[in-house]
């Protein structure tokens, strides 16, 4: 075990700061591992994660007289789960699917999706209005921005939402 | 100047335990299910608070080990305040989804009342055991969701539903 007993008083508040921060970071993105099942990594992130935190507790029960200890304690908590959340939203492992509805330039956004190297499956549908095009577009979680833009730049008022998917199969996937 | 377990009569401990116990699980999972949705603000306001009770907590259950009653109301604290979470979360609706409607006969009519109600609402035609059916597309906030479901089973019974957890992509993507 890491002796913090040596640590002088005024520094202790920034080292239980910074083994928080790094502690959440890992832990949620560990969580959001768990969810799309990636278990080797899940597996790894945990032990790492629950190591840096035992070290931290301890440093703040053996401390609870400093509030600065607690403050750092729960702040670096907080801030590690934003950290942990951005860095997964960096990384973007996994598979989303976009589903697209447009009123007028479904066959449009269909073609230039393709073009660009996705596939796209564009079903007829019936909206409040009459006909409408559903497009369904499996690809990788970083590709979603780029494919938006595409969508954006031929029907601003396309409608669409993103969904994390778990792939069963490989149909036709750009990588 | 954290809480002084000292003053407190031993009799009322494990109630506080359970309380702040109870309190911090419910923020716990809330947060949880804001890091699933990518609500960097809300996690970190909620990671704060949270840790903040969890370490008054941890203080007072090892110092008062000998008390097997602290650790039951710990342990009660945190189940209860998990399932709490989840209740508050239901309640608080925040977000959208998009609910798949499958009707054999209906289609049409459950299309009208959607679009009687102001919810947007599209509908693939395919094909079923017996025939067409008509699967209808609604995005709506979840707060409308029961709504919707009420709505939906008044035109069809029969209808079968499902919850799809979407995120929706950046500012003016809502058609």
């Amino acid at each position: 075990m890491i002796s913090l007993l040596n640590i002088p008083a005024a520094v202790l508040p920034f080292i239980i700061f910074a083994l928080r921060v790094s502690d959440m970071s890992l832990d949620t993105l560990r969580v959001l591992f768990v969810i799309r099942g990636r278990k080797p990594l899940a597996w790894i992130l945990g032990f790492f994660q629950s190591l840096l935190w035992v070290i931290a507790i301890t440093s703040v029960l053996s401390n609870l007289d400093n509030l600065w200890n607690i403050i750092a304690y729960a702040g670096g908590f907080a801030t590690g789960n934003v950290v942990g959340m951005t860095i997964e939203e960096r990384l973007a492992i996994g598979h989303s699917n976009i589903q697209i509805i447009s009123s007028r330039w479904g066959s449009a956004i269909a073609e230039t999706i393709r073009k660009k190297g996705y596939a796209a499956t564009e079903l007829p549908a019936r909206g409040k209005d009459g006909t409408v095009s559903m497009i369904s577009c499996s690809i990788l979680r970083r590709d979603v921005n780029a494919v938006r833009q595409e969508v954006n730049k031929i029907d601003p008022d396309a409608f669409v939402t993103v969904e994390d998917i778990r792939p069963l199969h490989r149909g036709f996937w750009r990588s | 100047m954290s809480l002084d377990w000292s003053l407190i009569p031993a009799a009322l401990v494990p109630f506080m335990i359970l309380v702040i116990r109870i309190g911090n699980l419910s923020l716990s999972t809330l947060r949880v299910l804001t890091v699933v949705r990518g609500r960097k603000r809300a996690a970190w306001a909620l990671g704060f608070v949270q840790s903040l009770l969890f370490v008054t907590v941890i203080a007072g259950v090892l110092k008062n080990l000998d008390n097997p009653w602290n650790l039951a109301a710990y342990a009660a604290g945190f189940a209860t305040g998990n399932v709490l979470g989840i209740i508050i979360d239901d309640r608080i609706a925040q977000g959208y989804s998009l609910l798949r409607i499958t009707s054999s006969k209906r289609g049409a009519a459950i299309m009208e009342a959607l679009h009687q109600a102001g919810m947007g609402a599209t509908e693939v035609a395919g094909s079923g055991r017996d025939g067409t059916v008509s699967l209808i597309y609604s995005y709506s906030p979840r707060r409308k969701v029961r709504k919707i479901k009420e709505l939906v089973l008044q035109n069809d019974p029969q209808a079968f539903m499902t919850l799809l957890q979407v995120r929706q992509l950046g500012d003016g993507w809502e058609g």
